[in-house]
């Protein structure tokens, strides 16, 4: 196939007139070690973040403004528990994705990837809205016992702030799963490109 | 040897076949191409220290780069999907030597992701046993592809010269 061989020789050729790099290996270094440190922040951010929340909010609930009805206390407990399932699941994907190598073949690594996806799609529509509703449900078993200390319009105020709250959490986790999702869609399709002779 | 030295080694070694695996996968796009070149040999820095000497350098590089090329085109996906059109006037307006690989980096673009990559890696000579080991797949079905891509390829500069 002479046009394969011409282009087999364009392309070694070209190697010589190629576009230099912008940077040198010690300025790349240097980068990556940034990239390293930030892709650490990323992936314990979220965990260290919900677990200081899940603190806070226990510490508050026991120590600061304890409450006497049991209705509230079961409140306290779902929401808590909401938040500790969501820890765990966050933790579990954390391990999942650490699985995920750039070292590995082509074909493991998208395999691995879609792995990863689909366990994401699960906790989107399984385990994120259980983790919504016991939250939303353990806050609004507070509200009977909180009305008791706070004045209406204050309450009004926190009832309606919490929506707002929700509302866009629940717009962002569908705009990511979105996206998630189309990754998983892509990969499924270079798997069946890579696998077809 | 320490890991800077050697990172240093490999960049100046490898930088090349790197930059233009980018470029034939962008598409010709010169300041995409860099910047996945980057990303690449950034990634090349953050796991060389789990290199097991389990495969070459060379192969390890290219199963790098393969996975971050594929993992850049899911994280921008619009920005990638230059339409080969704009390709082509940019390449037009560009250097001489780019002028020169246009028909080449235009052929390469039409292909799939995967083709894309396949090829150029049978462009850089690397054998089928080795292109097997990067991308992990079956030797068999990678020749079969190799010979339809070959054809598709074929067809295509035949297109573009017409």
């Amino acid at each position: 196939m002479k046009e394969l061989d011409d282009l087999k020789n364009k392309w070694q050729s070209g190697k010589k007139d190629l576009p230099s790099m912008p940077i040198n290996s010690q300025e790349l270094i240097k980068k990556a070690q940034k990239k390293k440190k930030a892709s650490v922040l990323a992936h314990y951010g979220t965990i260290t973040i919900l677990s200081i929340t899940l603190i806070v909010l226990i510490l508050f609930f026991t120590k600061v403004a304890v409450f006497q009805e049991t209705l509230s206390h079961i409140g306290v407990a779902l929401m808590a528990g909401g938040l500790a399932l969501r820890i765990i699941v966050e933790a579990y994907s954390l391990v999942k994705a650490k699985r995920i190598s750039l070292e590995q073949t082509t074909i493991e690594n998208t395999e691995l990837n879609i792995h990863f996806y689909n366990f994401r799609k699960k906790i989107h529509s399984t385990f994120t809205i259980i983790i919504f509703a016991l939250y939303i449900i353990g806050f609004y078993m507070l509200t009977p016992e909180f009305s008791q200390y706070i004045e209406f319009n204050w309450m009004l105020l926190m009832d309606g702030s919490f929506v707002i709250i929700m509302l866009v959490l629940i717009w962002i986790i569908r705009k990511s799963t979105r996206e998630e999702l189309q990754h998983l869609k892509d990969l499924i399709e270079l798997k069946q490109n890579l696998k077809e002779a | 040897m320490n890991l800077t030295t050697t990172f240093e080694e490999l960049h100046k070694q490898y930088q090349p076949m790197v930059m233009q695996l980018c470029l034939g996968f962008v598409k010709g796009e010169i300041d995409q191409a860099k910047d996945l070149s980057q990303e690449i040999f950034i990634n090349v820095w953050n796991a060389l220290g789990k290199f097991e000497g389990k495969s070459s350098y060379k192969t390890w590089i290219y199963r790098i780069s393969i996975n971050t090329c594929l993992l850049h085109i899911r994280k921008h996906k619009k920005a990638i999907n230059i339409p080969l059109e704009k390709v082509s006037v940019e390449l037009q307006n560009s250097t001489e030597v780019d002028k020169n690989y246009a028909s080449l980096y235009q052929a390469i673009g039409k292909l799939g992701e995967i083709d894309r990559l396949t090829i150029m890696l049978v462009l850089d000579e690397l054998s089928y046993d080795e292109i097997a080991e990067i991308m992990g797949v079956n030797p068999t079905n990678l020749r079969v592809k190799i010979h339809r891509i070959k054809k598709k390829l074929k067809e295509l500069l035949q297109d573009e010269r017409a």
